[in-house]
């Protein structure tokens, strides 16, 4: 927004962005369309594209003129894509939650418009065309990633399973990367007798500009959706820098690992189901998977949200625990150190965790353990502090994701209450969370 | 005959022209992340693959299906050096913060143009894509508006000044798959426009190049070197067109490239008014496939088509004979012109009927096409080999003619080596600017301004003027020192005074240049020290100049090294006269001598330790026995 004395000023003179003016200064005089202020740099400064394409910001000031120039910018049409029909096409669904996999510049404004009608998208992503039909296109919802909770999750669901029920042959969801791997993990929960593949994928360069991994990210998704034999929920994006091929990473076994790179997405304690070419090949890696079937999805998103994830850390203060438990926590997952560790035999015995995760165990408040290190499996046999910690009745989470851990714990917690039962459920292998070998890393 | 004797009258042609100069900055970092600029490593650790996509937008349907097409078949490798590219280069990280060494250059160049600078910037994006930005786009900036320069009395407009990213180098292009190197990705830019040059000649339009090239020189904070500075320029003659040649790299070739492109429009439009007058309009005459005819062919162009499952097109162009092997400029004829915009679909090369046909081993073939085309003697053929884009590249040749036939259109073309220019294929929604987002617009403080404004540098002609009046240096070797890379070292070293400036000019220049290229020595393992010592000890009489080129090299080789060891290592210690004398009277009583041989033998002995001049006196006198 401009400083409230430029928008009252472009107010009285009828102005607004798109509109050819002339601006004078006490130096010089310019022309071009007035711009929208974005929210950085000086408000009182108006935003000029010259006829050269660049955007100039002046100074206001008592001297500054503005006039408005009758000449209209036509208005942006955005053509209409003659879509050839391709016969005997699988039928994909793709249900966008916010990332913008698909988008188109402006221009005049430079505003970047997201694409979400069938039609935008093929326009962005031709190929698709000859890949999948899109059976539908559906905006759930337009979160940044970071913004979204369990209710979201279950929409997400539930959506899914009515587009496979009603005929999809898989399901492709974009979404924001940042969080992209809790999604998937709750999809993997919620979606019993799963028979087709879910496809989680987004991008982290943004669309608009050539060089986007969406493009091939969603070329791949298709792949997958319409023609794997994959009956999973999984995340498909670059398995490298190089635009060569993805990797569709199971729900329950992904998370992302670098804030900015096309590869961020990388498999956990587990080896990714399959590569997938742009050009149509796909390379089972993984052979651990549900097969797609033609049985009914049945949507399961019950779930309790009050749970939390905590880390612990040298000087992390237990209280945090009995904080939680005052607010009404249902169940908290902990981050330990190494194998699962929590500060326990602490020289200031008011530091040790093992006091507040007994009180909150006797309270019926389940404490999951999990390792900050992502990579490797809980113990609680090696050491004296592992032994103490699981005498607490804690629950030694094996090689699950910590983020992965946090979801399924809501959902467990949303169908059971009995201790031994959580217990049970929360160690029982449900959706490939949890591996009973630990293989060896190839190095690629 | 060169293009001067040609006698291009200038004014009755109405060339105008506009220059576009891209100079690169000599800051520690790139402009949007902290690698460094030195482009000096030579192994790439890396090579990542990728591929670019058409921007949906406004452009409309066949544009997007044009670039589709374009950018399916190609990939594109990145080269990633160690400490000269990063993720941000790569488009795997968003940019750092504006590097503001380069934004200081930019503001002061600006300046020194004359410009208005900008009171807030605000950073574009421009769409680039042939792949040489790994995000698909160019990040660049206004700085400055509404410049000038003076030449010769008249007011250069200077449109503005940008500060922008360089691209990534091409390393190698072959079947749809183009190298690029990252370590100039990123490499700030400054990028200056001109307005309309009307009015001035080809070398006049290279000598105000050279102005604003000395002019961001002067600030001593701009690379130099091979490649530093690239000249685009636009160049539009009487009943031409605006055709815009890119990537100048000597600018002792701006003023030939002009020439050239001029007589090529002058040709074109020469040709076009012949063939007016014979009656011909248009070509209407799709190409033919003629791959029966060629099917036993010996000539071994055409078998590489046909042998791999291609076809073989004719394309008739009526009372075209004779026209295709007319030079358009020295260089290039209208066949090879032709060819070029075929070489731009992928099309390797063509076979034209103004050809010597038994070079190509088609002689009869083209008895028979003609024949086939009902062809006339005063009509051309064209034969085109297409693998698999069944007559489209023929089509295209074809539309070219007919651009010719109806007078020039806007074009793009890239400069070559020599001088010459070359056809390269429009490619819509390119150059289209949108906000970069990513970057916080800059405020420009007038307080900044006016800190930059105290502490501009000396007008370069200031400096041109004093060398040639204070040191009495020639016009060549004043130039030659400005634009060297130690300019900064011979002003220090003259400022020391006590030396001649031309033995020191033409060290830096002459010298060093010849000791690099005809001995290979790594003159960049030779620092200020050295040179600082080497004329002291000239001007101590420690040694004579003569001994300079040697004493470069031992130091070349032994940058640990001081002067003095390397006099006394390489014998250089002068003589005088009497020890001349000495040593030419010794080798004359040699049997078989004589003064050709003396001379030879005693400069041999001496060289380094006494000028020759002298040598030549006192040899000269010497008596040899008979």
């Amino acid at each position: 927004m401009y400083s409230p004395e430029i928008e009252s000023l472009l107010k009285s003179k009828k102005i607004k962005p798109g509109d050819r003016v002339g601006v004078s200064t006490k130096a010089a005089v310019y022309e071009g369309l007035l711009m929208p202020r974005i929210e950085f740099g000086d408000p009182s400064s108006l935003v000029l594209k010259l006829d050269s394409g660049y955007n100039i910001g002046i100074k206001f000031g008592k001297d500054v003129r503005i006039k408005k120039f009758p000449e209209k910018k036509k208005l942006e049409r955005f053509p209409a894509l003659k879509l050839r029909a391709v016969a005997n096409l699988p039928k994909i669904s793709l249900l966008a939650t916010g990332g913008t996999i698909a988008s188109r510049v402006d221009y005049v404004t430079g505003g970047v418009k997201m694409a979400s009608t069938p039609q935008e998208i093929l326009f962005a992503v031709p190929e698709l065309n000859e890949i999948a039909s899109l059976k539908k296109v559906k905006l759930l919802f337009n979160f940044a990633s970071e913004d979204l909770w369990y209710n979201h999750w279950q929409e997400m669901a539930e959506e899914a399973a009515k587009e496979i029920n009603s005929g999809a042959r898989g399901v492709i969801i974009t979404h924001g990367t940042d969080t992209m791997h809790f999604s998937s993990a709750a999809l993997s929960f919620m979606l019993r007798d799963l028979s087709k593949p879910v496809v989680f994928t987004g991008s982290q360069r943004s669309s608009d500009r050539g060089s986007s991994d969406a493009k091939m990210n969603l070329v791949c998704s298709a792949r997958v959706a319409g023609y794997s034999g994959i009956a999973e929920v999984g995340v498909c994006m670059h398995a490298s820098e190089n635009d060569d091929f993805c990797n569709f990473i199971r729900g329950t076994k992904v998370r992302k690992m670098h804030s900015t790179a096309r590869n961020a997405f990388k498999p956990i304690n587990e080896s990714p189901l399959a590569k997938i070419y742009p050009e149509g090949r796909i390379e089972i890696t993984n052979s651990n998977y549900q097969k797609v079937s033609d049985r009914k999805v049945k949507p399961d998103t019950k779930f309790e949200p009050n749970v939390a994830l905590v880390k612990v850390y040298p000087g992390s203060k237990p209280n945090i625990i009995n904080f939680l438990i005052n607010e009404g926590i249902k169940g908290i997952v902990l981050e330990g150190t190494g194998m699962g560790h929590v500060p326990t035999q602490t020289a200031e015995p008011s530091m040790s965790w093992i006091p507040a995760i007994q009180k909150a165990i006797n309270s019926a408040v389940p404490i999951v353990v999990t390792t900050q290190t992502i990579y490797g499996r809980t113990n609680q046999l090696v050491y004296k502090n592992l032994r103490i910690l699981a005498k607490t009745g804690a629950i030694f989470a094996e090689d699950m994701l910590p983020e992965t851990a946090y979801v399924k714990l809501g959902w467990v917690l949303g169908h059971e209450n009995k201790m031994d039962k959580i217990r049970e459920i929360m160690l029982t292998n449900i959706a490939g969370e949890i591996s009973e070998r630990t293989a060896v890393e190839e190095n690629e | 005959m060169s293009e001067k004797e040609k006698k291009i009258n200038y004014k009755k042609i109405g060339l105008k022209a506009g220059l576009e100069i891209h100079q690169q900055l000599d800051t520690k970092h790139k402009l949007f992340c902290n690698c460094s600029v030195t482009m000096q490593e030579k192994e790439p650790i890396e090579i990542i693959t990728r591929r670019q996509h058409p921007v949906a937008s406004e452009l409309g349907d066949i544009d997007i299906a044009a670039l589709n097409e374009y950018l399916r078949d190609r990939t594109f490798s990145y080269q990633v050096f160690k400490n000269e590219s990063c993720l941000v280069d790569l488009d795997e990280e968003p940019p750092h913060e504006i590097n503001q060494e380069a934004l200081r250059i930019a503001i002061e160049v600006a300046l020194l143009l004359n410009c208005r600078i900008v009171n807030e910037m605000h950073f574009m994006r421009k769409i680039v894509i042939d792949g040489s930005n790994t995000s698909g786009f160019q990040r660049t900036v206004v700085v400055g508006l509404d410049g000038y320069i003076k030449y010769k009395g008249k007011k250069i407009e200077i449109k503005s000044v940008n500060l922008e990213e360089d691209a990534a180098a091409i390393v190698s292009e072959e079947n749809g798959r183009v190298t690029y190197r990252l370590n100039r990705l990123g490499v700030p830019l400054v990028e200056i426009c001109t307005g309309l040059l009307s009015g001035f000649n080809a070398d006049e339009i290279e000598d105000i190049a050279y102005n604003i090239g000395m002019l961001c020189r002067s600030t001593s904070k701009v690379k130099r070197g091979v490649g530093t500075i690239r000249q685009d320029v636009n160049i539009s003659i009487k009943g031409g067109q605006r055709i815009e040649i890119k990537g100048i790299q000597e600018l002792g070739l701006l003023s030939k490239v002009v020439d050239n492109e001029v007589m090529r429009q002058t040709s074109l439009i020469e040709i076009r008014n012949e063939l007016r007058r014979k009656g011909v309009r248009k070509i209407g005459l799709h190409p033919v496939n003629v791959s029966e005819n060629v099917k036993e062919t010996g000539s071994k162009v055409l078998r590489s088509i046909i042998d791999y499952g291609g076809s073989v097109f004719a394309i008739l162009l009526p009372k075209f004979s004779g026209h295709l092997k007319k030079e358009l400029f020295p260089g290039k004829t209208l066949g090879r012109e032709l060819a070029d915009v075929a070489a731009n679909f992928g099309v390797k090369g063509i076979i034209h009927s103004d050809e010597d046909l038994t070079k190509y081993q088609v002689v009869e073939e083209m008895k028979n096409i003609r024949k086939k085309l009902n062809a006339r003697e005063e009509d051309a053929i064209i034969l085109i080999g297409e693998t698999k884009t069944k007559g489209k590249v023929a089509g295209m040749v074809i539309e070219k003619c007919n651009q010719i036939l109806k007078g020039l259109s806007e074009e793009t073309r890239s400069a070559e080596a020599e001088g010459i220019t070359r056809y390269t294929r429009p490619l819509p929604g390119s150059a289209r600017l949108y906000p970069e987002t990513d970057v916080k617009p800059v405020v420009v403080e007038k307080e900044f301004i006016g800190e930059i404004k105290e502490q501009l540098p000396e007008p370069w002609t200031n400096k041109y003027n004093r060398f040639k009046n204070k040191y009495k240096l020639s016009d060549q070797l004043a130039k030659q020192i400005l634009r060297s890379t130690y300019l900064e070292v011979f002003e220090k070293i003259m400022n020391k005074k006590g030396v001649d400036a031309s033995i020191v000019a033409n060290t830096f220049t002459n010298v060093l240049k010849d000791l690099q290229k005809r001995e290979g020595v790594e003159i960049d393992r030779l620092s200020e020290r050295h040179f600082i010592e080497i004329f002291d000890t000239l001007k101590k009489k420690e040694i004579v100049k003569e001994a300079i080129p040697d004493i470069l090299k031992y130091l070349a080789n032994y940058p640990g090294e001081i002067v003095e060891n390397a006099v006394k290592e390489l014998n250089l210690v002068p003589i005088d006269v009497r020890e001349l004398k000495k040593i030419a009277e010794e080798v004359a009583t040699q049997p078989g001598m004589n003064h050709e041989k003396l001379v030879g033998i005693v400069m041999s002995k001496v060289r380094g330790r006494i000028d020759a001049q002298t040598v030549m006196k006192v040899v000269k006198k010497i008596k040899i026995a008979k």
